[in-house]
């Protein structure tokens, strides 16, 4: 079972979210904040993380700065949730290195094929990184695929 | 008349050298004798005139008192000059009339009596007299103050009327004086060197501003047109001068106006742009304020779908109850945006009434415990049922729901939230006390700034009105908003509220 690290400081939409995910078979775990998130994802290494981006004590972008700084976290997907819809926003996100950038009010779907495609993306680079150490080739529709994502 | 012609020649050789007519009249003042002169002047052929009666060189009007002024004056027998002191007429063969001025002279031929009158025609000196007159009015008539003055003494020649009426000197005190000692603004060295360029030749006209005094000490602004003249030889200095006090006032009050109606605009701007920062600040609200409450309504929504079983009934209540909340905070935010707009279109209809203080405190507490955090907890008394207000119920709740959830915002989960009621000298006052993140010291003097947010809540929601909107609204009723705040220690906010309602 895959691990969340979901960090958002409206408590409902924490609550809510997690109970959506855990639904979707998800297993997870929740930081009301920045810095409760960031310790969170240095002690159990989740397998990817949700972050909000206004919070109090540490925000979204401090804690994407924190965790892409860290050798342990920095290969775990990040994506950004946040209520901050502007283009120049979502922009400042995917520059700092999230993977992707979800917006408020977002749909079930939305968030779960993220998620999917998050997962999938690492479950390729992995297995890619299996055969070069194997001594194979990337193929052309790994490379392909990987694109796509 | 045979004796004219005997002296003809020598009658001839005195008369037709000079340019005055001459007519020689007998005592029946028929003419007897006429130089060409006069020919010329009255439009008649040579010897058209011998003969003929006086009369016919002088307009039909004058007949009956040229007359009696010819008979006196041949009975008197002096030698005269005619037509001085009023005004005498010939009439010419063609009906056309002239000014004329005559000399008389009578002498006697050969022991009769003859009148010779010296014909003078004055049309053109009358023209130019007229005319002088004229100006002479235009002059002493004048709105304008005119002023002549001598170019080397600078003493006044002349000064015209509205000149003297409006300094209130007469002519023979302001022949002994000049135009220095009419303008308390320039010494007699810089009047000098004002006017050099017009005694040098090197401007035609002056034209400056400057204050004349009065003879009652008095003065008003002027606007001077200075030009250099001459009467005969001597050269003097013509000086126009307007009153521009209506100028001067008009042009104070058009400043004035336009100050005014600046500050009016620039008013109308600074309403504008707040206005604009208000539709700013909204729009980026509703992004920022409005997504995640909506996030939270949508997903409790999507689980409400996903709970079709019974059992689960519990987890429905859970989230029905979430979208109420969220709900509540959105139409809170919302009033409260209204709120500023009709505080700032000056649209608020306050309506006082008496009712429990209980029954808005209660309210404000049951709908905040909803948003709670995990172990947060709101005290408050329970024994005020007996305390009657006379108030705004909306502004109230208004107020106290602000500080209530402020208090829920910036504290800690487990943390207790006190409220307090007080009644001191005719006034209610209500405390809100958290154990929260507090406010910066160096910032409290912003705090009830509007859209302001203290540098350690920008990570948390809210817009920076609420306690802005709370405290006019109160203020207005004739209440209050205070506060004392430590950082990281928590805040305590007081609300009063006063118990006899004026008004």
């Amino acid at each position: 079972m895959k691990t969340i690290l979901l960090i958002e400081d409206d408590r409902a939409l924490r609550e809510n979210t997690e109970e959506l995910l855990e639904l979707s078979g998800y297993s997870v775990m929740t930081a009301p904040n920045g810095k409760l998130g960031i310790e969170l994802a240095n002690e159990k290494i989740p397998d990817i993380i949700i972050c909000d981006i206004m919070m109090p004590v540490i925000d979204g972008f401090g804690v994407l700065e924190k965790i892409s700084n860290d050798e342990k976290t920095k290969q775990i997907p990040f994506i950004f949730l946040s209520a901050k819809t502007e283009h120049k926003e979502i922009r400042k996100g995917l520059d700092l290195g999230a993977d992707d950038y979800l917006t408020k009010p977002f749909e079930e779907e939305e968030l779960i094929s993220a998620i999917e495609s998050q997962l999938a993306k690492v479950e390729l680079m992995n297995g890619m990184h299996n055969k070069t150490s194997n001594g194979h080739d990337v193929s052309k529709d790994e490379l392909q695929t990987l694109n796509e994502l | 008349m045979h004796i004219f012609q005997k002296n003809s020649n020598i009658f001839n050789l005195l008369s037709e050298g000079i340019s005055e007519g001459i007519i020689v009249v007998n005592t029946e003042q028929v003419i007897v004798a006429t130089n060409s002169s006069a020919m010329e002047m009255f439009g008649y052929e040579k010897d058209e005139l011998i003969g003929k009666p006086l009369d016919i060189l002088i307009p039909k009007r004058y007949h009956h008192n040229h007359d009696t002024h010819v008979e006196h004056f041949i009975a008197k027998s002096g030698k005269r000059q005619m037509g001085q002191g009023r005004d005498l007429f010939g009439i010419c063969k063609d009906g056309n009339e002239f000014p004329v001025e005559a000399g008389l002279n009578p002498f006697e031929l050969d022991g009769v009596t003859y009148v010779m009158a010296l014909i003078i025609d004055i049309t053109e000196r009358k023209q130019k007299e007229i005319e002088l007159s004229h100006w002479a009015r235009i002059f002493n008539e004048s709105l304008s103050e005119i002023y002549v003055f001598d170019a080397i003494t600078f003493k006044f020649i002349n000064v015209n009327k509205e000149a003297q009426r409006n300094l209130g000197f007469t002519m023979e005190e302001l022949v002994k004086m000049t135009p220095v000692n009419i303008k308390p603004e320039l010494s007699q060295p810089k009047f000098r060197e004002l006017i050099q360029p017009l005694l040098k030749g090197e401007m035609e006209k002056l034209k400056f501003e400057t204050v004349h005094g009065r003879k009652n000490g008095s003065s008003y602004p002027v606007e001077v047109h200075l030009q250099l003249s001459a009467i005969g030889d001597n050269k003097v200095f013509v000086a126009m001068i307007l009153d521009i006090t209506e100028r001067k006032n008009y042009t104070e009050k058009l400043e004035k106006t336009v100050d005014e109606r600046t500050k009016q605009l620039t008013e109308a701007l600074a309403v504008e742009k707040e206005l604009n920062e208000l539709k700013t600040r909204f729009l980026s609200l509703v992004s920022h304020e409005f997504k995640t409450p909506l996030s939270s309504i949508l997903t409790s929504i999507t689980l409400l779908g996903k709970y079709t079983q019974t059992e689960q009934q519990e987890k429905r209540d859970k989230h029905v109850n979430t979208i109420k909340k969220k709900v509540k905070y959105l139409d809170t935010i919302l009033n409260d945006f209204l709120s500023v707009e009709r505080l700032d279109s000056g649209k608020v209809n306050y309506k006082i009434e008496t009712f429990a203080l209980s029954k808005i405190v209660n309210e404000v507490i049951y709908d905040a415990n909803m948003l709670l955090k995990a172990g947060q907890k709101i005290q408050y008394p329970e024994n005020f049922d007996d305390i009657i207000i006379q108030f705004d119920e909306k502004t109230l709740e208004l107020a106290l729901s602000n500080l209530v959830h402020n208090a829920i915002k910036y504290s800690p989960e487990d943390s207790v939230i006190d409220v307090q009621v007080a009644i001191e000298e005719n006034k209610l006052f209500l405390k809100i006390i958290d154990k929260g993140i507090g406010i910066p010291e160096e910032e409290q003097k912003h705090i009830f700034n509007r859209y302001f947010r203290a540098e350690n809540a920008l990570l948390t929601q809210g817009t920076g009105i609420g306690l802005n909107i709370a405290k006019q609204h109160l203020e207005n009723l004739g209440g209050g908003l205070e506060f004392s705040s430590e950082l990281n220690k928590g805040s305590i906010f007081t609300v009063s509220i006063p118990l006899e309602h004026k008004n």
